[in-house]
């Protein structure tokens, strides 16, 4: 056991060590250089459109359809006196202007092949708008950090994002999240794979100051929100399921019923290891071909203790009624 | 406390230091005059679009694991019916309309209108059906209600002397309906005030298992479930450029409409114990008020934060102690728990980019469960048998405190390198430990070395200790058990990332993720646990209408217990080895020859094996290995019939198989003293067809 004096100073060392390395690395390195900007186009829309109304661009005219070219919305790109295409992609006087021949045409700044503005940047053509509350903890967040985009989640140009329905939303999110793709085709997991649940139900993708960017304040919250029962408070607790319901479940998906993280009752028997049959490390003996026992089969320690998340009853005290 | 103060001003105040250094932004280009920007080009679509579609469909056969959720689980014909509509007007006017499985037990109704900028009015229906089984069988009359009582003539003693159990037995289906309402309404001004109520209702209806045990016999019983809950949100935010505030109130009210089940004793009553009685939820009401708000101090720091203040109660008159009349049991010391928790939570956040190539943090979180519900002697009997005294709740509380300090720095335009160092700080209550303590770093780095090829690793370790109490523990307690969620743990995770773009239009990706868990105090209890990860990942873009894609990852999840039986008795030691492989493809063509518009194949494949073993002195069958294999295969294809018209064809083939030793086998009289529902694993296949007409509105 680490003394509570020595863990101070284990602590004052590491920040002592943040701090300069705050310091020195935060007052040696120059700023980058300022960039100019390029101008924005003359005509605005119809002059991109000179260009991207063809076949190949057929997919892009869906953003007439949907909730970015709304003439009535002042704050829609295509609002009154708004930029319209140039309000998302930016200042576009260089993509339209003339080329010299041989030469590539300069991409637009923001949101398309070669866009050369940082995504930190791009972004903030997003949030310049959208500064509602479930933005707002953008900055600092883990995939802000990761240097992702808005438009690696979100199809500004589809007449409904991807994103704003399970069934389409959880792939995209599981194209990076990899681990939870497979972990969501367990035969015991939440019906993401469905498109019953969104990631988004219990994540929040634009940031969260909470743990695993969870959308409420803490696990158990956020478990309550679907499973109201298991909140009590009970007469008799069990406390590991009062204080974080992942002790035992993984709410990704398990090969084990209930989203357990393993069976019972080795499950049980991590934790507890009392006289008389709680203890018994109990074999194959207990199997239906040899002395089947209750202490084994079907949910084991829960046939009897199946009031694993609390009672209320008076008798309830070894969480069997 | 100090110290831990101390540490998270020295980190932030190195931060602000840091952070002297100026920030890059590109000046925006002059803002030009757009008033005479006319787009006669832009094919706006104001008025009805959208599509929907409808027609029959065909499950070839019962399939419980298939229909779970998706509402397809019984043989027969069904109604495919699915909307798409929006309607948009040129003064911002709108309403959504969007429909699927509509003709299923998990059908979504999604309802959406306003004035885009003003106002949005949101209604959400959904029902999500769960099925644990189909053919499990009881005995009991009033399966699935409250009461439950033997059928009539019955003979008593072990399972194999129940000679009423089998002419009584009778199938009956187990799981339940959910159903979510929701609604929501936002207003948006010219000011900066927004407000917003939303309301969510669930009812779930069904039933679900339960056992139910005198001593050391019992059975596992169809309880009832019929429960209501009511989420209300309503806040009013203040939205500046550079801070944000929301305050939100937010209740749950939860609400049982069973409170208990009642059972008669199959087995010889011990003590006249002929009848029992299980709690159900009670009900609980959830209150929180919620702050949340950001500051952005300039454009290189912003804090972020919530603060919510929250309580729980529950008074839901207790049960009896007992229905055994012919126990004394003294009175109940209180007709009702009065219980309530008072939650306290504040995580903020203090982000900066002290200079263009180093950004900081310091996430700091508080987070406290104050169960403030009376101790009360209570008269306990057990399992409706004999009493064993009185005993007093530990109503538990805990306390949570982490901070954690973070930098990322762009060391070129090509490597990212990343470093976190954390602190976190458990109290809790009526527990062997009083306090855990964890500190962990990490450290990461992301490169790019080249336009094709990204890499990402990370190493992290945490290390908890403890002020573990021998004399705090239950004397009944083995004194070598240490509590894997409090023990004393040396954690390290390493993960490791690859994607190469092999050309513009494939590219592939492989992983590696290894974690490892060590109790190295633990003589009792979990001492060991591992995860190890692969995978590999596949895109490509075959033609400018065809994309194909394609994944296979396996986990392997490993952990040891040990145990001794009877405290003093033979030492045991257990693995738990659980494997799985995860495989599918995609194929999606945009456009097909001739009328056929567009199309898709998709195929998942899920396999896992769960090893148990335990070793002890002397020899014991094994058990044998837990299996799930599950495969989906879906083909869609749609044909142009008309302008307006088109075809839509679906077909699916599924299969599941389950090897649970937990299960196989245990028929309702298998076990000596245990009555089982006789659930039989799944083995299984299913095909389903669909043809739908797709009307279109232009």
């Amino acid at each position: 056991m680490i003394s509570t004096s020595a863990s101070s100073t284990r602590g004052w060392t590491a920040a002592t060590a943040l701090l300069l390395a705050c310091i020195i690395l935060g007052t040696t390195i120059p700023a980058q250089a300022e960039e100019s900007g390029p101008g924005y186009s003359q005509y605005g829309a119809e002059q991109c459109l000179w260009c991207h109304a063809g076949a190949a661009d057929a997919h892009l005219m869906d953003l007439f359809q949907g909730p970015h070219a709304v003439r009535g919305d002042p704050r829609s790109p295509f609002g009154a006196e708004q930029l319209q295409c140039e309000a998302c992609h930016g200042p576009g006087g260089d993509h339209v202007g003339p080329i010299v021949a041989g030469r590539e045409r300069p991409a637009m700044p923001a949101f398309g092949p070669n866009a050369h503005w940082t995504n930190d940047r791009q972004n903030e053509m997003c949030t310049a708008c959208h500064l509602e509350q479930g933005h707002r903890f953008w900055d600092g967040s883990e995939h802000q950090r990761s240097d992702l985009s808005c438009a690696d989640c979100h199809e500004s140009h589809a007449r409904r994002d991807p994103m704003n329905l399970a069934s389409t939303q959880n792939p995209v999110c599981m194209d990076c999240h990899i681990t939870q793709r497979s972990q969501a085709q367990r035969a015991y997991a939440h019906p993401v794979r469905h498109g019953e649940m969104a990631c988004s139900d219990c994540h929040a993708a634009h940031g969260s100051v909470n743990e695993a960017m969870l959308t409420d304040l803490n696990v158990n919250q956020n478990c309550y929100t679907c499973h109201a029962d298991k909140r009590g408070p009970h007469l008799w607790e069990h406390a590991p399921v009062a204080e974080d319901c992942t002790h035992c479940h993984q709410p990704h998906g398990s090969n084990h019923p209930g989203m357990l993280t393993r069976r019972a009752p080795l499950l049980c028997q991590s934790c507890h290891g009392r006289e008389s049959h709680v203890g018994i490390g109990i074999t194959g003996d207990g199997l239906p071909d040899n002395n089947p026992s209750n202490l084994l089969l079907l949910d084991s320690c829960m046939n009897c203790h199946t009031q694993v998340h609390g009672s209320n009853h008076p008798s309830g005290r070894a969480l069997a009624r | 406390m100090e110290s831990r103060k101390g540490i998270t001003m020295l980190a932030a105040t190195g931060m602000i230091l840091g952070g002297v250094a100026t920030t890059v932004g590109a000046e925006p280009a002059d803002r030009p005059d757009t008033s005479a920007w006319v787009c006669e080009r832009c094919p706006f679509a104001d008025g009805l679009a959208g599509d929907v579609a409808a027609g029959p469909g065909y499950v070839s056969d019962d399939n419980p694991d298939f229909g779970n959720f998706a509402g397809l689980e019984e043989e027969g014909a069904f109604l495919a019916l699915g909307a798409d509509l929006w309607y948009r007007g040129a003064d911002g006017r709108y309403v959504l309309v969007y429909g699927d499985r509509l003709g299923l037990d998990s059908r979504q109704l999604s309802i959406e209108g306003g004035q885009q900028g003003r106002y949005r009015l949101a209604l959400d229906w959904k029902e999500i059906p769960w099925i644990w089984s189909d053919d499990a069988r009881t005995f009991y009359q009033g399966a699935g209600t409250a009461n439950q009582t033997l059928p009539a003539g019955w003979v008593t003693g072990n399972t194999a002397d129940m000679t009423q159990l089998a002419p009584n037995l009778r199938t009956v289906n187990i799981g339940h309906q959910r159903e979510i309402l929701r609604l929501g309404a936002a207003f948006e001004t010219q000011s900066p005030w927004r407000y917003r109520v939303d309301l969510e209702h669930t009812e779930r209806q069904g039933n679900f298992v339960k056992g139910a045990s005198f001593l050391f016999t019992g059975t596992e019983l169809v309880a009832p479930l019929d429960q209501e809950t009511t989420l209300v949100e309503a806040a009013v935010g203040y939205v500046r450029d550079r801070w944000q505030l929301e305050a939100a109130y937010q209740v749950s009210l939860f609400e049982a409409n069973d409170v208990a089940v009642r059972w008669e004793n199959p087995f010889p009553a011990f003590n006249q114990g002929t009848r029992g009685e299980l709690s159900l939820a009670p009900d609980n009401e959830f209150h929180q008020v919620l702050l949340s708000g950001t500051w952005q101090f300039n454009r290189s720091w912003n804090l972020a934060g919530q603060v919510a203040f929250g309580r729980a109660t529950q008074d839901e008159a207790f049960l009896a102690p007992t229905l055994n009349q012919s126990l004394a049991v003294p009175a109940l010391p209180a007709a009702s728990l009065d219980g309530e928790i008072n939650t306290r939570i504040a995580n903020v956040r203090l982000n900066g980019h002290l200079t263009d190539r180093l950004r900081g943090r310091v996430v700091v979180r508080y987070d406290e469960r104050d169960n403030a519900t009376p101790r009360y002697p209570v008269p306990v009997v057990v399992t409706d048998t004999f009493p064993t005294g009185t005993f007093v709740n530990k109503p538990y509380s805990y306390e949570r405190r982490s901070v954690e300090a973070g930098l990322d720095y762009r060391l070129d335009r090509q490597v990212t390198l990343s470093a976190s160092a954390r602190r976190q700080t458990i109290d809790r209550d009526f527990q062997e430990v009083d306090e855990t303590t964890t500190r962990g770093f990490s450290f990461g780095v992301r490169a790019t070395p080249g336009e094709r090829l990204v890499l990402r690793a990370r190493f992290s370790r945490d290390e908890r200790s403890n002020d573990f109490d021998p004399a705090l523990l239950d004397p009944f307690e083995n004194p070598g058990l240490r509590r894997f969620h409090f023990a004393e743990k040396d954690r390290d995770v390493v993960r490791v990332a690859a994607d190469y773009a092999f050309t513009p239009r494939f590219s592939g990706g492989a992983y590696i993720e290894y974690a490892d868990e060590s109790y190295g105090d633990t003589l009792i209890g979990l001492s060991e646990a591992t995860d190890r990860i692969f995978g590999v990942d596949l895109s490509a873009r075959l033609h400018r209408n065809l994309s194909a894609s394609a994944f296979v990852a396996w986990e392997f999840l490993e952990a040891e217990i040990l145990g001794a039986d009877n405290v003093v008795g033979q030492p045991w030691r257990a693995t738990t080895d659980d494997h799985f492989l995860t495989a599918g493809f995609a194929l999606d063509v945009r456009q097909l020859p001739g009328r056929w518009s567009h199309g898709s194949l998709r195929f998942t494949y899920a396999q896992a094996d769960g090893e148990i073993e335990i070793e002890k002195r002397a020899e014991a069958p094994p058990f044998p290995d837990l299996q799930t294999r599950r495969f989906l295969l879906e083909a869609d294809v749609e044909r142009e019939l008309s302008d307006q018209l088109s075809l839509a064809l679906g077909y699916a083939v599924a299969r599941a198989r389950e090897d649970d030793f937990y299960r196989d086998g245990v028929g309702p009289d298998t076990m000596p003293n245990f009555i089982s529902l006789g659930k039989v694993s799944p083995d299984r296949t299913v095909h389903v067809i669909r043809a739908m007409l797709r009307y279109r509105f232009q």
